[in-house]
C-alpha cells in the first residue's frame, strides 16, 4: 500500500545531516523517488521524470565515487510506491528534497575540509539539482 | 540534415569486391594477353597473392588450425568437413611456392584486379578476426555466431567459390606467361599448382546448402569495434548502440563489473524506449507504449521494465568503481538521444529521410536491449555468486529485516550485507520481462536491418 510522501519527507529533511552525508540522504531520497514515480502510467509521457532521475542518480553517483562509504554510512530512504490518488503531493515532496538538498549544499560548502575534488562535485551537484527542479517543474 | 557519413564495410560488401575483381582479372586475361616478360612476372607475383590471401581467409572462416588438425584425425569426420580441410591442405601446398619479386612498378590491368582482390580478402579475413582476442577467446557478442559449424560452413563455402575462380585461370595464366618468354622452371617455381585445389573448391564450392540464415549473418558481419563516425546524429547513434552492445556483453563476459554500469545502462535503455515513443514510429509491430500497456493491465512493455530494473538496482553496490569508460559511452549516447529527440517536441524535426533512419535504429534498439537486458541478468547473477554483490543495510525495508535478525542488526549498524536471492529477484524478473516483451521483435530482425540497410547514406566506397 502507498502511502504519502510527504510526511516522511519533512522528517528526513528535519533530521538529516547538514553535510555530505546529509545531501547524499536526500540525493538519492530524490532520485528513487522519482523513479517511483516515473512509474506511474503517464506520468512520464514528457520524459520530465526520466530526464530528472538520471541527473539526480548522476550526482549520486559522483558523491558516492569520491565518497564510497556514504550508502553504509548515510540515512537511505525509499518511500515506496508512489500515491496513484496523490501524485501532486509526490511531486511536492520530491521538489522539497531538491529544495533541502541545496540548503545543505548552502550550508556545507563553506566547510574547510572539503577538498577541492569535492567542492568540484558539489557544484556539479548544483547544476544538476537545478537542471532537475527544471525538468519538475517545466521551468528549465 | 546532411554529414559525412558513410556506411560500415561488412565482410558481404569485401567479399563481392574480391569476387568482381577476380572476375574482372579472368575477363582480363583473356582480352589482354599477357606481351612482355615484365608482364608476366607481374601477373604471377599478383596471382600468388590472391591465392595467399584466399588461403588466409579459408583458415580464418574455418577457424583455429587445433579444429584443423581434430578433423583431420577424426576417424568419421562429417564428410563437408573433412572436404573443406582437402581444400586447405592442398591450398598450403599451393601457395607455398617462392614469392616472386616484381621487377619493376609497371602493372597490367590482371595483375591490378587480383591486387586489388587480395586487399579485399585480407580486408575481410581481418574484419573477422576482430571478433576474436589474441589467445582465441570470443570478444564480441557475435563471436558465437561466427565460430557455429553453420557461419562456418556458409563461409568456406562462399571462399571456396572465389578459390575455384582464381583457380580457373591458373592454366590460362600458366600459358600466357610461357608465351610471354618465361621458361617452365621459372614459373613451376613461382606460380601456384592449382590444380588439387580447383578440384576440392569445386567439391566444396556449390552454394546450395548453406542455411541462408548463415549466409546473412556473415554477410553483414562489421568490424567488432566500429569507430564511432562524428557527424551525423543518426549514423552516431547507430553506432554508439553497436559499442554499448559490445560493452553490455563484455560486462557479462568479464570477471568484475561494476553495478553503477548496469544502473547506466538501464537508464539508456529507458530514455531509449521513451525516445521511440516521442519519435512515433511507422514501422510495424513497435513495442508496447508504456502508458498504453500499464493502463490497460497489461506489461508494461520493455521500456517500463527498464525503469523497475533501474530502481532495483540503485539498491545493490559493488566494491569496484565504474568504469569511466562506461562513464561516457552512456552519457554520450544520453546527449544524442537527447539532441535528436529533445523533450517536449513530441515527432521528431528531422526530414523525411532521417527520420526513417532514426526510426530503424531505435527499433532496433529495442532489439538490442532485449539482448542486454539477458546479458545483464547474467553479469548480475555471477557477482552475486561470486559474492560482489551488496546490499547497504540501511537501505533495506522493515518488512525485509523483520524476519531476519542478522540483517535487522547490520541495518542498525549500518553495515553492508551480501545480497541475497530475494533481494535480487525483482531485479532479475524485470530484465527477463524487459528481454522477453522484445522476442516477437527479434524474428524480425531481418526486416529491422533491411530497413537499416535500405535507410543508410550512400556509401562512400572502399
Amino acid at each position: 500500500m502507498s502511502v504519502s510522501w510527504l510526511e516522511p519527507t519533512r522528517l528526513l529533511v528535519g533530521r538529516v545531516e547538514r553535510g555530505i552525508g546529509g545531501l547524499w540522504s536526500l540525493l538519492y531520497a530524490a532520485e528513487i523517488a522519482t523513479l517511483q514515480l516515473a512509474l506511474v502510467p503517464g506520468l512520464d509521457d514528457d520524459l520530465s521524470l526520466t530526464d530528472a532521475s538520471a541527473r539526480l542518480g548522476a550526482a549520486v553517483d559522483e558523491l558516492e565515487h569520491l565518497h564510497p562509504e556514504l550508502p553504509q554510512m548515510a540515512v537511505a530512504v525509499d518511500m515506496g510506491p508512489a500515491a496513484l490518488d496523490d501524485v501532486t503531493a509526490c511531486r511536492t515532496a520530491i521538489l522539497t528534497l531538491i529544495k533541502a538538498a541545496r540548503d545543505v549544499v548552502g550550508e556545507v560548502i563553506g566547510d574547510p575540509r572539503l577538498t577541492s575534488a569535492d567542492i568540484r562535485c558539489i557544484a556539479r551537484a548544483v547544476h544538476r539539482l537545478t537542471a532537475a527542479h527544471g525538468d519538475l517543474t517545466g521551468r528549465a | 540534415m546532411s554529414g559525412p557519413a558513410h556506411s560500415l564495410v561488412t565482410h558481404g560488401e569485401l567479399m563481392n569486391l574480391a569476387c568482381r575483381h577476380l572476375d574482372a582479372a579472368s575477363l582480363g586475361l583473356e582480352r589482354d594477353p599477357l606481351t612482355s616478360r615484365l608482364d608476366a612476372q607481374n601477373a604471377m607475383t599478383a596471382y600468388r597473392e590472391v591465392v595467399h590471401a584466399l588461403n588466409g581467409h579459408a583458415r580464418r572462416v574455418f577457424g583455429p588450425e587445433a579444429r584443423v588438425r581434430t578433423i583431420r584425425e577424426a576417424a568419421r569426420p562429417y564428410p563437408e568437413e573433412a572436404l573443406a580441410v582437402r581444400l586447405l591442405d592442398s591450398l598450403s601446398r599451393a601457395v607455398n611456392v617462392r614469392r616472386p619479386v616484381p621487377d619493376a612498378v609497371r602493372e597490367t590491368a590482371v595483375a591490378d584486379h587480383w591486387l586489388d582482390a587480395a586487399k579485399a580478402l585480407r580486408a575481410a579475413t581481418d574484419l573477422l578476426s576482430t571478433h576474436r582476442a589474441a589467445d582465441g577467446t570470443w570478444r564480441t557478442p557475435d563471436s558465437a555466431a561466427l565460430d557455429s559449424r553453420g557461419v562456418r560452413k556458409a563461409g568456406i563455402r562462399e571462399v571456396a567459390a572465389l578459390i575455384a575462380t582464381a583457380a580457373d585461370a591458373e592454366p590460362d595464366l600458366y600459358r600466357q606467361v610461357r608465351v610471354a618468354g618465361l621458361r617452365h622452371h621459372e614459373v613451376t617455381r613461382r606460380l601456384p599448382d592449382m590444380g588439387a585445389v580447383r578440384d576440392a573448391a569445386l567439391r566444396l564450392g556449390r552454394p546450395a546448402a548453406a542455411d541462408p540464415g548463415d549466409v546473412a549473418l556473415l554477410a553483414r558481419t562489421q568490424v567488432a569495434r566500429p569507430a564511432i563516425r562524428v557527424g551525423d546524429p543518426v549514423t552516431d547513434l547507430a553506432d554508439l548502440l553497436a559499442t554499448l552492445r559490445l560493452a553490455a556483453w563484455q560486462l557479462a563476459a568479464s570477471e568484475r563489473a561494476s553495478i553503477t554500469s548496469l544502473g547506466k545502462i538501464a537508464a539508456i535503455a529507458i530514455r531509449w524506449h521513451a525516445t521511440l515513443e516521442l519519435v512515433g514510429t511507422s514501422e510495424p509491430a513497435p513495442p508496447p507504449r508504456f502508458a498504453d500497456a500499464l493502463a490497460s493491465g497489461g506489461s508494461p512493455g520493455p521500456g517500463g521494465q527498464w525503469r523497475v530494473a533501474r530502481l532495483q538496482l540503485r539498491r545493490l553496490r559493488t566494491l569496484g568503481p565504474a568504469s569511466p569508460a562506461m562513464d561516457a559511452l552512456t552519457t554520450t549516447t544520453w546527449q544524442r538521444l537527447v539532441s535528436l529527440a529533445p523533450r517536449g517536441v513530441h515527432g521528431s524535426d528531422l526530414g523525411a529521410g532521417d527520420r526513417q533512419r532514426l526510426e530503424a535504429i531505435l527499433l532496433r534498439g529495442t532489439e538490442v536491449f532485449g539482448e542486454v537486458a539477458d546479458w545483464n541478468a547474467t553479469t548480475v547473477q555471477r557477482l552475486s555468486n561470486t559474492g560482489q554483490l551488496y546490499v547497504p543495510a540501511r537501505a533495506l525495508t522493515g518488512d525485509e529485516v523483520t524476519d531476519h535478525p542478522d540483517l535487522a542488526a547490520a541495518k542498525l549498524a549500518g553495515r553492508y550485507v551480501a545480497a541475497r536471492p530475494e533481494h535480487l529477484r525483482p531485479l532479475l524478473v524485470a530484465y527477463a520481462a524487459a528481454s522477453a516483451d522484445v522476442a516477437p521483435l527479434r524474428g524480425q530482425h531481418s526486416l529491422v536491418a533491411a530497413t537499416i540497410a535500405r535507410a543508410r547514406p550512400p556509401a562512400a566506397g572502399l
